[in-house]
């Protein structure tokens, strides 16, 4: 720009003496920045707060927090804490990037543009809501409370969902962590051992841990690790069945590379195996079980030689691990799993594993699966209500549930087809709250095409992940360092030691910057928006948190007294409820048009030319999450792709080549990322990282960084009996320097 | 080192016009002066082309979509945008690559050696309009030496980072004014 | 006394929370570290297949190649035993090896970021942190782990230490046979000595032979040039009078040394 005047006469001020040294000897006389500067200060010395609990993941370790000045300048864990104590993983230590990241959302912003291709302007608060309350209210008044549709993630997101739930009255909400992650296992749990059953066991003190295609050590959760290795260390026999060398796989003592989708068959020979050799424990079978006559029957076909063949693995193989097994129950730990929506056949394989581990009498046992007994705190949240069943879209005409195993609220998929067929009645308003289903629900197209037929999308988050660029009204929500929240409650890390309780609240380690707000002040203002005000619970979260501990006898204070964690005396838990039943056969399920016992359904293949896609987690990312977060962009910038060294040298590819992807659909990665070739993976598979190639320019960390692989997850296999997503039945070809490469068989 | 002394009444007060101008435009704002005064200014200044194409926006559209406009370049320019945001106001997000680094604590510290601390806690020290109010509290308490102390050593050298993002991002025409103004106001002159 | 630190491989879970932890407490700029995790395979070691981890930091050496040619300003420093109270006293450059903890430190005040010490260390544990400038050093200063000598001198232990979720990260005095970290040296903890060097890293690794053998395959690195880090060292030194000099010179000390610099990237 010319501004065609020097800047003196401007200011009309002729003195200027130009460069003028004895000034430049005043103005410079005495160092501002001074050289202490040079040595950084450690943090040890700086102010600490307490009472945070982290959610960079969500096992919500317990931490403190160490600040300077108004500048939180690091997170440590707890010293406190029976269960991650002082340690913290890699993403716990750079929350604080998190807090600071420039690109989080800061302010409520309008789209003044189209979904999928905003232009952001900044509102009021008060502007916000009285649109929401128009937007939602003429959705709501015009198509009923069924006409909005909701999908929620994470501790923030309880609060709000059970206003849209009981208070709305939807039924149509969606949670990833049930219908794309762990909710097929507790469903199947559930159908076998009444109890949904977590990571509960207890690996430290196991003889045998038995990790069904785990990632352990790939999936960082404090305390589960400490549990994991302290196991290890004591002596534990490790077993991993999975068809790469894992991070837990490096660890074990057998490494079963298994055909992919297989892991049903390879299940059921070993409880064939140990019910006709009778080397299941016969008293827990019976005292605590029940359809071990159908179960027998059920397995019959399901030889060692049968499994090898079908799983690809050596039948004395399978024998092995069988017997190891055997010989170590009841203390053996089979890992239920955490992630396990793989391949649509689901909850067959949860169910065989429930029952593997009751012929091993392997429940509430040391080193078994056995549940801490932790303390209670009450739940105070939005009143309870009914749903009308007319509107609920997993109850069929004949009034049966189409997916009668299905974890709580309604499969994704009767949410997205109902809202873009219109059919049975149109969902035009879309509430997302705290999760990113571009990047959790596989078949992206499809959940573009929901979004775009909306009346009204509103999207609360802390950051602008992938599926902001969908709403018409983003609220910059206060992150887990900046409000209270949730109560954690748990027992010590190890079951072996000391009983020992705790109870732990979330309280902010750095007040809510620019215009954040919490869940509870922005589904209050939404509800009195939407005309509900005279239902509100709680007038804060921080009285919210306060009532659900007066259940306990705590407070907040007095939790702040107590340094963040309250603990007191524990209970053995090692005690088997008398009670307590194993369901080998399920009648439950046999009625409703399902194998009562465990079965494996066979999945597809992949074409000639593809292998398998596989997908899972690395140490420094929780999924899209963390992608934006610059430290820990830094440890693993992009997601490599495993492939089988043999398979690579075939295609001429090695180690750091840029690759692209091309699937089954013809749907190709936009973004490219780099080959890991390794003998640690079978050849008809292919392995990536989840979690990469944000879409989102708003990301400016994570944009565009490796490749995204629920984009090439176009195909959903559904769950049969629980109507969640298996994400593993899609397949790739690799694409380099813009040709297409047949993998070879 | 090249440095200047400069009139110590309309310095502070160009100053403090700088910072009203970078706050969010929103109804309470003083559109017409705001337009008025940029206009004076750039008169003055002699930048004509700039001038007609100030006014050419200000004549072009209704009082309620220049502000929408300016609400949403706002938004695009320093908050969040798709495409990424172009340059948001804080220092220390070109010094430290962070919000509320170990950067933002220098500054902070330095209102504090000087008399001065941010009343607002849910907003970094370090927000550009912050520190043009500091400038202007230093010249108005007669420390223009502090000043250009300021300016040398913390200010400059994050804003001339600042500087050229923002030019880069194809600003409008308002707020291009604005930031070269300030660029002008803070800029270490040639003898 | 010489303090070191065990990796234990075993336990170790490759998680880099030691990294990041480091990365907070010192101010370590986002694209560099005091420490690191490379993650290692799945290879075949023999017949095995393996998969471990590099978790690298400064080896304290016993006889460490990087503080020889540094030719900051010499200074007479008392060093002191905080258990004993014995004091030594020895005139040391802008780093040196601690004669009483057996740590290697840098005084970043004295330090002219001249990079000789970078050069020298075959493990690449140092490295120039361009946010640290003064008079005496405009593009940045030599910066590593220093044990968290800070820390442990109030008691506490590495920041890596203490967020180490499994234990893998043990600290300690070398020279006491009662440690724990000299319970694992007599187990078989062995550090990543340089090809043909004698340095005496004492930042030792644990674990199963065939993870061992992929760090050490993968891991062990070359001696460095040590000739190029002298010749680094050598024009510093040579340009050190000029450089005081202008310092003297200018009040405006970053101009005094950028000068200087250009004067030398003439020459």
């Amino acid at each position: 720009m010319a501004f065609k005047l020097t800047r003196r006469t401007f200011l009309q001020s002729a003195a200027l003496a130009a460069m003028s040294a004895p000034l430049a000897k005043i103005a410079y006389a005495e160092s501002t920045l001074a050289p202490a500067a040079l040595e950084a200060k450690g943090t040890f010395a700086d102010e600490t707060v307490c009472g945070g609990i982290c959610e960079m993941c969500f096992w919500r370790c317990q931490i403190i927090g160490k600040k300077r000045g108004d500048r939180l300048v690091k997170l440590e864990g707890n010293p406190k804490s029976i269960d991650n104590g002082a340690a913290i993983c890699a993403r716990g230590n750079a929350g604080i990037q998190m807090l600071y990241d420039p690109d989080r959302l800061k302010y409520p912003l309008k789209n003044t543009g189209e979904r999928g291709k905003p232009v952001w302007k900044r509102i009021s608060w008060d502007e916000a809501f009285a649109e929401i309350g128009e937007k939602l209210g003429a959705a709501i008044k015009k198509y009923g409370a069924h006409g909005l549709c909701m999908f929620p993630h994470g501790a923030s997101a309880k609060y709000p969902m059970q206003f849209f739930d009981n208070i709305v009255g939807t039924p149509n909400i969606s949670e990833a962590s049930f219908f794309q992650c762990r909710g097929v296992r507790d469903t199947a749990y559930m159908s076998s051992t009444s109890i949904p059953p977590n990571e509960s066991v207890d690996m430290a003190n196991a003889k045998v841990i038995f990790l069904l295609g785990s990632h352990l050590g790939e999936n960082i959760h404090v305390s589960h690790i400490k549990n994991y290795i302290q196991g290890l260390q004591n002596g534990a026999k490790l077993i991993v069945v999975d068809p790469r060398y894992s991070a837990a796989a490096a660890k074990s003592d057998v490494w079963l590379a298994i055909k992919p989708g297989t892991d049903t068959a390879f299940l059921l020979a070993m409880i064939n195996y140990l019910i006709e050799k009778k080397k299941y424990q016969a008293d827990f079978v019976e005292n605590h079980t029940a359809g071990l006559d159908e179960l027998t029957v059920g397995v019959r076909e399901w030889t060692l030689a049968r499994a090898a063949a079908e799983c690809d693995l050596p039948a004395e193989k399978i024998q092995l691990v069988a017997d190891m097994l055997a010989e170590n129950a009841p203390n053996v730990s089979l890992h239920p799993g955490r992630h396990v929506s793989w391949y649509g056949n689901d909850f067959q394989r949860q169910r065989a594993l429930a029952c593997l581990t009751a012929l091993l009498g392997a429940y509430y046992v040391r080193g078994g699966w056995c549940p801490g007994k932790a303390p209670k705190v009450e739940e105070i949240g939005w009143a309870k209500s009914e749903h009308d069943e007319k509107f609920d879209l997993n109850i069929k005409e004949d009034g049966k549930r189409k997916y009668p195993f299905s974890p709580p609220g309604t499969p994704t998929d009767l949410i997205r087809d109902t809202a873009i067929s219109g059919n049975p009645y149109p969902i035009k308003a879309c509430v997302i709250w705290g999760q990113n289903p571009i990047q959790t629900i596989p078949d992206q197209e499809k959940t573009k095409n929901m979004l775009k037929q909306m009346d009204f999308v509103l999207c609360v988050d802390i950051q602008p992940t992938d599926i902001t660029m969908w709403a018409d009204i983003l609220l910059p929500q206060a992150s887990y360092l900046e409000r209270y929240d949730l109560i954690k409650t748990g027992v010590q890390w190890n079951l072996a030691d000391k009983h020992q309780q705790y109870i732990a609240a979330r309280m902010p380690l750095s007040p809510p910057l620019f215009e954040r707000k919490d869940q509870v002040f922005i589904t209050n203002a939404i509800a009195k928006a939407l005309g509900h005000g005279d239902k509100i619970p709680a007038e804060s979260l921080e009285q919210l948190v306060d009532k659900s501990l007066a259940a306990a006898g705590l407070s907040l204070s007095q939790l702040k007294k107590e340094d963040g964690i309250h603990i007191q005396d524990g209970k053995d838990p090692f005690v088997i409820p008398e009670d307590f039943e194993v369901l080998l056969f399920n009648e439950e399920i046999a009625d409703a048009g399902f194998p009562g016992v465990p079965t494996y359904i066979p999945v597809p293949q992949p074409p000639p030319g593809f292998a398998r896609l596989v997908y899972g987690r690395v140490q420094v990312h929780t999924f899209n999450r963390t992608q934006n977060n610059a430290w820990l962009h830094q440890e693993m910038p992009v997601n490599p792709l495993w492939i089988n060294d043999e398979t690579a040298a075939k295609l001429g590819l090695k180690d750091g080549d840029t690759v692209g992807f091309v699937n089954q659909d013809g749907v190709k990665s936009p973004t490219t990322t780099i080959v890991k070739a390794t003998p640690g993976i079978r050849k008809d598979v292919v392995y990536m990282a989840h979690g990469y190639g944000s879409k989102n320019p708003l990301l400016t960390v994570g944009v565009g960084a490796g490749v995204d692989d629920t984009q090439l997850i176009s195909k959903a296999s559904v769950d049969p009996e629980s109507g969640t997503h298996g994400m593993r039945n899609n397949f790739v070809q690799l694409i380099k320097d813009g040709k297409t490469l047949d993998i070879p068989a | 080192m090249p440095t200047i002394k400069m009139d110590s009444k309309i310095l502070p007060i160009l100053y403090r016009f700088c910072g009203q101008a970078l706050r969010y435009p929103d109804s309470g704002w003083p559109m017409a002066d705001l337009q008025t005064r940029f206009q004076e200014i750039l008169t003055i200044v002699k930048a004509d082309e700039e001038g007609q194409e100030l006014s050419r926006f200000f004549a072009a559209e209704k009082e309620e979509s220049i502000l929408e406009t300016l609400q949403i370049e706002y938004t695009r320019l320093f908050i969040n945008s798709y495409g990424g945001v172009v340059a948001p106001l804080y220092a220390s997000v070109y010094i430290d690559g962070i919000l509320w680094g170990a950067f933002s604590e220098t500054i902070r510290e330095r209102y504090l050696r000087s008399g001065y601390s941010p009343d607002d806690t849910n907003e970094p020290p370090d927000h550009l309009a912050t520190q043009l109010e500091f400038l202007a509290l230093l010249h108005e308490s007669g420390r223009p030496t502090e000043a250009e102390q300021f300016l040398a050593q913390s200010f400059r050298p994050w804003f001339s980072r600042f500087y050229q993002r923002f030019s880069a991002g194809n600003p409008h025409i308002f707020y291009r004014v604005l930031v070269e103004l300030i660029d002008y106001l803070t800029l270490e002159e040639e003898p | 006394m010489q303090y070191g630190m065990i990796i234990d491989l075993d336990r170790c879970v490759g998680c880099h929370a030691c990294v990041i932890a480091c990365k907070a407490e010192w101010d370590v700029p986002t694209e560099f570290a005091r420490n690191w995790v490379r993650h290692l395979g799945p290879a075949k070691i023999g017949e095995e297949m393996a998969m471990s981890y590099y978790v690298g930091l400064c080896n304290h050496c016993a006889d460490p190649v990087c503080v020889t040619d540094c030719p900051g300003e010499p200074l007479e420093v008392t060093f002191s035993n905080p258990k004993t109270g014995e004091k030594k006293t020895a005139t040391v450059p802008a780093t040196w090896k601690d004669p009483i903890d057996g740590t290697v430190q840098i005084d970043k005040s004295r330090c002219i970021g001249c990079g000789a010490c970078i050069e020298a260390c075959p493990y690449h544990a140092r490295y120039l942190n361009p946010a640290l400038i003064d008079a005496i050093g405009s593009d940045g200063k030599a910066d590593k782990c220093t044990y968290c000598k800070p820390r442990f001198e109030q008691g506490l232990p590495p920041a890596c230490v203490q967020t180490c979720i499994t234990g893998a990260r043990i600290f300690g005095d070398l020279d006491d046979p009662a440690s724990e970290v000299a319970q694992y040296v007599k187990k078989g903890a062995v550090g990543l000595e340089a090809k043909g060097g004698n340095l005496g890293p004492n930042s030792r690794y644990f674990g199963k032979k065939k993870d061992m053998d992929l760090l050490f395959s993968t891991s062990t690195p070359e001696l460095a040039g040590l000739e190029k880090a002298g010749r680094r060292a050598l024009m510093a030194k040579i340009m050190q009078p000029a450089m005081k000099a202008a310092g003297e010179l200018t009040v405006l000390g970053l101009v005094g040394a950028a000068a200087v610099k250009a004067l030398a990237d003439k020459e």
